[in-house]
């Protein structure tokens, strides 16, 4: 289990890293497309457990973490993002594909959405029309790139030792 | 009773990780240590990675550039003599060594002018989320950077450190939401507070409405938050509309950096701040 929640860290500090470098470098003056929360639709989709959403609040954890600013807004809305595609996905046929994308873009708006609430109510920064349109390229970026990267992740996933590790551990 | 929590135990689950999330963010708006510690655990692990990650951007541009790239050149036009290629090469490297260095003097004349002590540190990360607008810079603790620390370009404020670990720490960029500097505009002297919004634009809030404010006239710090030294620039007024009913005007500025295209920057050391930059703001 310890080696397990180890592998785990690495993959999401990884995440981390991708995000803040090569998706960033990618869009220097845009936003760019959320490459956690595709990590979160994962979860959401292949780890229909306490585990997963434990996974994905980390996950928001270590971003909160990274920002150095507040903790909890990104830990917020990775979790009712995770929830939001567990239910989803319980209800519709969702792997890969368009359908995939349109899941990652309303999860984004979920993460996103529940970001700027947080802000409101903690910080008092109120929500204004260019956070919108910027919420709206958010999700719309990454919903062209989730399918991609989910497609990716699954077979990488089918096909590991620790694919099927972590698996077994978030089932259990 | 246990039946219904069984069902429903994802269900509590986010719930109770929602709430938890709230509970950290009200103890770190209170407290921001914890966000400071996390950061410098995290950074700890990431700046390397970042650091390598920038060097090796860096090494395989100036391979494009100055290698690959004139190769194709030297393929497309075989009439040029060989001479006139290493000239090519000499010439690409010399433009980027002039940009390099005309950033390296702005940085330095702000310096002279300010006589402020800095510290040169280079941009090698961004922030992952989309909402909060820091960068990670490849200076820290040994260089003797702490939180709260102005940091600027050649031209102009750029934000301040807010989290620092040993060999790499985190800008608040003077675009993000959260972000405020008390400021001035440079004719009226109006005094207001210089608020962060999203993206290309700042806003000048708190400004009296009897105070004339036009586009075009620059903001400066006012030096009087002890972090940003007085008179170095932040922006200039983009649009001014005079509140109906309020006492204040809304004013929206254009930073007068790029802050998407940081490269280099400067971190001011301690007991800088408060001296004045009288050049920069008469320019």
């Amino acid at each position: 289990m310890i080696r397990t929640a180890v592998i785990f860290l690495a993959l999401l500090l990884f995440g981390l890293f991708i995000q803040a470098t090569f998706i960033h470098g990618l869009f220097p003056s845009a936003p760019a497309p959320d490459f956690l929360l595709i990590l979160v639709v994962m979860l959401g989709l292949n780890y229909k457990s306490p585990g997963g959403a434990l996974g994905a609040f980390i996950l928001g954890i270590l971003a909160d973490f990274a920002s150095a600013r507040f903790v909890g807004p990104n830990a917020a809305g990775a979790v009712l993002a995770f929830y939001f595609v567990v239910v989803i996905s319980g209800h519709t046929f969702v792997d890969r594909g368009a359908i995939g994308g349109l899941v990652a873009f309303v999860a984004c708006c979920v993460k996103s959405i529940s970001f700027l609430l947080m802000r409101w109510i903690y910080v008092g920064v109120s929500p204004a029309m260019t956070d919108v349109t910027a919420l709206l390229i958010e999700a719309v970026l990454t919903g062209v790139l989730a399918p991609f990267v989910l497609h990716l992740l699954s077979q990488r996933t089918r096909s590991s030792t620790l694919g099927r590790r972590l698996e077994g551990e978030m089932y259990r | 009773m246990p039946e219904i929590l069984r069902r429903q135990k994802l269900l509590l689950t986010v719930l109770g990780l929602v709430l938890l999330a709230g509970q950290l963010m009200s103890s770190s708006i209170d407290n921001d240590k914890l966000p400071r510690m996390g950061s410098v655990v995290i950074s700890a692990v990431l700046s390397p990675l970042e650091v390598i990650h920038h060097e090796l951007t860096l090494s395989v541009r100036r391979v494009w550039q100055h290698y690959i790239w004139l190769q194709g050149v030297e393929e497309e036009r075989n009439s040029l003599s060989v001479r006139m290629k290493e000239i090519e090469a000499q010439n690409s490297k010399l433009i980027e060594f002039e940009e390099e260095n005309r950033r390296l003097k702005d940085l330095l004349n702000f310096r002279e002018r300010t006589s402020s002590n800095g510290v040169l540190a280079t941009i090698v990360g961004r922030d992952p989320s989309n909402w909060v607008k820091t960068v990670t810079i490849n200076r820290g603790t040994e260089d003797g950077l702490r939180p709260g620390l102005a940091v600027v370009d050649g031209n102009a404020v750029v934000g301040q450190t807010i989290s620092v670990n040993q060999y790499s720490a985190k800008i608040l960029l003077l675009s993000d939401n959260t972000s405020a500097i008390d400021a001035i505009v440079q004719n009226s002297r109006a005094q207001g507070t210089v608020e962060g919004a999203f993206e290309k634009k700042l806003f000048l809030r708190y400004v009296l409405r009897e105070y004339p404010v036009s586009p075009g006239d620059r903001v400066v710090a006012s030096g009087l938050d002890g972090v940003y030294p007085k008179g170095t620039l932040i922006g200039v007024v983009t649009t001014v509309e005079p509140a109906n009913n309020g006492l204040f005007q809304n004013i929206e500025l254009q930073p007068s950096t790029d802050l998407n295209r940081l490269e280099t920057v400067l971190v001011l050391l301690p007991g800088e701040a408060s001296k004045s930059a009288p050049q920069q703001g008469a320019q």
